[in-house]
C-alpha cells in the first residue's frame, strides 16, 4: 500500500516515513500492533474502557514509530472516547483503526 | 556501582513498542539496556548493579510511574529519574519533578533529546555519587574502623559508598573475624537512617526458644516468666537499621517466620493480636556460604532471594596481606594507650607471615595480647604468640646457624632457649659479640632504638658486656 492518505500520484510506501534506524524493528511493531488491533473489538464488547483507553494512550506515544501520522490521531481519539465512555465513537475508532492496520503491510508480506 | 554497570540503563514502560524502541536507540549508543514492563519489576531489579539512571514512564497500570519513583528515591536518593509522559500531563511532571526526576521528556520521544537528556542524567548521577563520597571523606564520616587500600578493600569500600547512599538489603558474607558488624554499622551509620537506631542481633546466640520474643516481642503473661511486656527487635529498629547476624544459623521454623516478616512488613508480638509494622533497613550476614546452604536443602530459597537484594562479600586477611601492617599498627593505636608506639619489623614480618584464620579480629586481639605482655616502644616477636613463630620462616635477625661459629659465645651456642627471655638474650648477645661491644652497630643489627637497648642490657644482666667485649678487641 502506500502511504495512507495520499493520493495514487505519491507512490511512497507507508513505511518510507519510518525512523530508517527503526526499520529492522518495524516486523516486531507490526506484530505488536497486529496482536492490540485484534483485542480492540474484544475490549469494546467487553466495555473494558480502561484498557481502551490505555492502548489508545500507549499507541499516542508510539504512532511515530510507523511513520503513520493517521495512526497517531486514531490512537488519541480512542483514549478520549475511551474516557468518555462513548460507545458509538469507540466502535467508529476501531473500524477506522482496523482498516487501517490492514492496509499496513510489508514488502514481503501479501 | 560496579564499574560495569556504569552505563546501564533500565527503561521500564507497559508499551512494547516503546521498550523495543528505546532498547535500539540506547543500546546503539553503547548502553546496557534493560527493559521493564513496569513499576514492580523496576523495584525488584533494582539491586547490583545499579542502573545509572532510570528512563520510567509515569502512566502504567500497577505500580504506576509517581510510586515507582518515590519508592526508586526512598532507596537509592541520588539515581536520577527521567519521567516519560504524554504532552498533556503537565501536573504529573510538576509532580515528578518535586519528587526528585531529574528530567521529562514527553512522548511521541525525540531520539536526539532522548539520548541529550539521557546523558546529562547519568553524568549529574556519576558526580552527584562523586560529591556523596568526597563530602564523607572531608566531614571524616569515611568508613570509622575499616582499615584497608588493598584492591579487594577498594572494591568493598566502592560496594559502601554504593550502598550507603541505598536503602536496599544487604546480605554480607565472610569468614569469622572479617568484619561483617563493622560494615553492617558502616552502612547504618553512612546512610540516610543513621539518626534512628542500630540494632543488632546475633541470632546464633539467641536461644531457639526466645527466638520468637526476642525478634517480635512479648506481651505480658504471654509464657511463663513475661511478667512485661517486651519490645520486640523488629519494633526497636523501627526507622533505623536491623542487623541480623549469623541468619545462616535460623531453625526452619525462624526462616518461615522472618520470612513473612519481610513479605507482609507486619508481625505480631509473641501473646498479641494486634498487628504490628516497622520500617527498617534489614541487613544480615552470614559466615556460611548461604547459596550452597539452599542447595543442600538447609535454608529457603525465598528467603534467601530477600536477603540477598545486594550481595556483599568481605575477603579474608589472608587475601589481603597487603594491609596487615597498616590494620596492626591501627590496632597498637587503638589498644596500645601510648605505652607502645609500634611493632618492631621482626615482628611484623611475623604478623605478615601468618595466614591469620581468624581474620581481622585474630590480628586485633593478637596484637592487643602483644601489647599487654610488651616491655618495648615496639611490639617484638617475642611478644606474639608461637603460633606465630612457628608460621615464620625468616628470622630478620641472623639466627645462630646463620652467625659464624667463632662470633657465638661458647657458653650460649651449647644451650638450647628454654623460654623467650633466655632467645632474646642470646640474641641480644650475639649482636654484642658479633660486633665488638659496639654498641650502635649490635642496635641496627637488632633493629632496635637506644632506649630499649639500654633497657635490655640492664634486663638480662649484660650491662658489662660492652665494655669486656671492647677491652678484648
Amino acid at each position: 500500500m502506500t502511504e495512507p492518505g495520499s493520493g495514487p500520484a505519491e507512490a511512497k510506501p507507508w513505511y518510507s516515513r519510518v525512523d530508517p534506524d527503526l526499520l529492522e524493528l518495524l516486523p516486531g511493531l507490526l506484530d505488536n500492533l497486529r496482536d492490540d488491533t485484534e483485542q480492540l473489538a474484544q475490549l469494546a464488547v467487553a466495555e473494558d474502557y480502561l484498557a481502551l483507553a490505555r492502548l489508545g494512550h500507549n499507541y499516542k506515544g508510539s504512532a511515530v514509530y510507523f511513520g503513520v501520522e493517521e495512526l497517531g490521531r486514531l490512537a488519541r481519539s480512542l483514549e478520549i472516547s475511551a474516557k468518555n465512555r462513548d460507545r458509538a465513537s469507540i466502535a467508529s475508532v476501531i473500524n477506522d483503526w482496523q482498516t487501517l492496520v490492514k492496509e499496513l503491510r510489508l514488502p514481503d508480506e501479501p | 556501582m560496579s564499574e560495569d554497570s556504569s552505563n546501564l540503563i533500565f527503561v521500564v514502560d507497559d508499551d512494547p513498542n516503546q521498550l523495543m524502541v528505546l532498547d535500539r536507540w540506547l543500546s546503539r549508543e553503547g548502553y546496557k539496556v534493560l527493559t521493564l514492563e513496569g513499576g514492580e519489576a523496576c523495584l525488584e531489579e533494582l539491586s547490583e548493579p545499579l542502573p545509572a539512571a532510570i528512563c520510567l514512564d509515569l502512566n502504567m497500570p500497577g505500580l504506576d510511574g509517581m510510586t515507582t519513583l518515590e519508592q526508586v528515591h526512598e532507596r537509592n536518593p541520588i539515581l536520577p529519574v527521567i519521567v516519560l509522559t504524554s504532552d498533556d500531563a503537565v501536573d504529573s511532571v510538576v509532580r515528578a519533578m518535586r519528587l526528585g526526576a531529574r528530567d521529562y521528556l514527553t512522548k511521541p520521544l525525540d531520539q536526539t533529546k532522548l539520548l541529550t537528556t539521557l546523558r546529562n542524567a547519568v553524568e549529574v548521577g556519576r558526580l552527584a555519587l562523586r560529591v556523596s563520597q568526597l563530602e564523607r571523606e572531608v566531614e571524616g564520616r569515611g568508613y570509622p574502623g575499616i582499615v584497608g587500600s588493598s584492591a579487594a578493600m577498594k572494591s568493598v569500600f566502592r560496594q559502601l559508598d554504593r550502598l550507603c547512599v541505598s536503602d536496599v538489603t544487604v546480605l554480607i558474607h565472610g569468614e569469622s573475624g572479617t568484619g561483617k558488624e563493622l560494615v553492617a554499622r558502616a552502612i547504618h551509620q553512612n546512610g540516610s537512617r543513621s539518626r534512628g537506631p542500630f540494632v543488632a542481633v546475633n541470632l546464633a546466640a539467641v536461644p531457639e526458644t526466645l527466638m520468637e520474643s526476642e525478634l517480635f516481642g512479648h506481651e505480658k503473661g504471654s509464657f511463663t516468666g513475661a511478667v512485661n511486656r517486651r519490645i520486640g527487635r523488629f519494633e526497636e529498629a523501627h526507622r533505623g537499621t536491623l542487623f541480623l547476624d549469623e541468619v545462616g544459623e535460623m531453625s526452619p521454623q525462624v526462616q518461615v517466620k522472618l520470612l513473612r516478616v519481610l513479605q507482609e512488613r507486619t508481625f505480631q508480638r509473641v501473646g498479641g493480636s494486634a498487628k504490628l509494622s516497622s520500617d527498617f533497613r534489614l541487613v544480615t550476614a552470614s559466615h556460611r556460604n548461604l547459596e550452597e546452604e539452599v542447595k543442600q536443602g538447609r535454608f529457603r530459597q525465598d528467603l534467601y532471594f530477600r536477603l540477598a537484594v545486594f550481595d556483599l562479600e568481605l575477603p579474608p586477611l589472608r587475601g589481603r596481606k597487603e594491609d596487615i601492617a597498616a590494620l596492626a599498627q591501627s590496632f597498637v593505636k587503638r589498644h596500645g594507650g601510648g605505652q607502645v608506639e609500634g611493632i618492631a619489623p621482626g615482628a611484623m614480618q611475623m604478623l605478615l607471615n601468618y595466614d591469620w584464620p581468624g581474620n581481622v579480629r585474630e590480628l586485633e586481639n593478637t596484637v592487643q595480647r602483644a601489647l599487654v605482655v610488651a616491655n618495648h616502644e615496639e611490639i617484638q616477636p617475642e611478644d606474639l604468640p608461637e603460633r606465630l613463630r612457628a608460621a615464620a620462616p625468616q628470622p630478620v635477625v641472623p639466627s645462630p646457624e646463620e652467625m659464624a661459629p667463632e662470633a657465638m659465645p661458647a657458653e650460649s651456642a651449647q644451650e638450647a632457649d628454654t623460654t623467650l627471655e633466655d632467645h632474646a638474650r642470646r640474641l641480644l648477645l650475639q649482636a654484642l659479640t658479633k660486633h665488638e661491644g659496639n654498641a650502635s652497630a649490635a642496635m641496627r643489627e637488632l633493629n632496635i632504638g637506644r632506649t630499649r637497648f639500654y633497657r635490655m642490657l640492664k634486663k638480662f644482666g649484660l650491662e658489662d658486656k660492652i665494655g669486656a667485649l671492647r677491652q678484648s678487641k
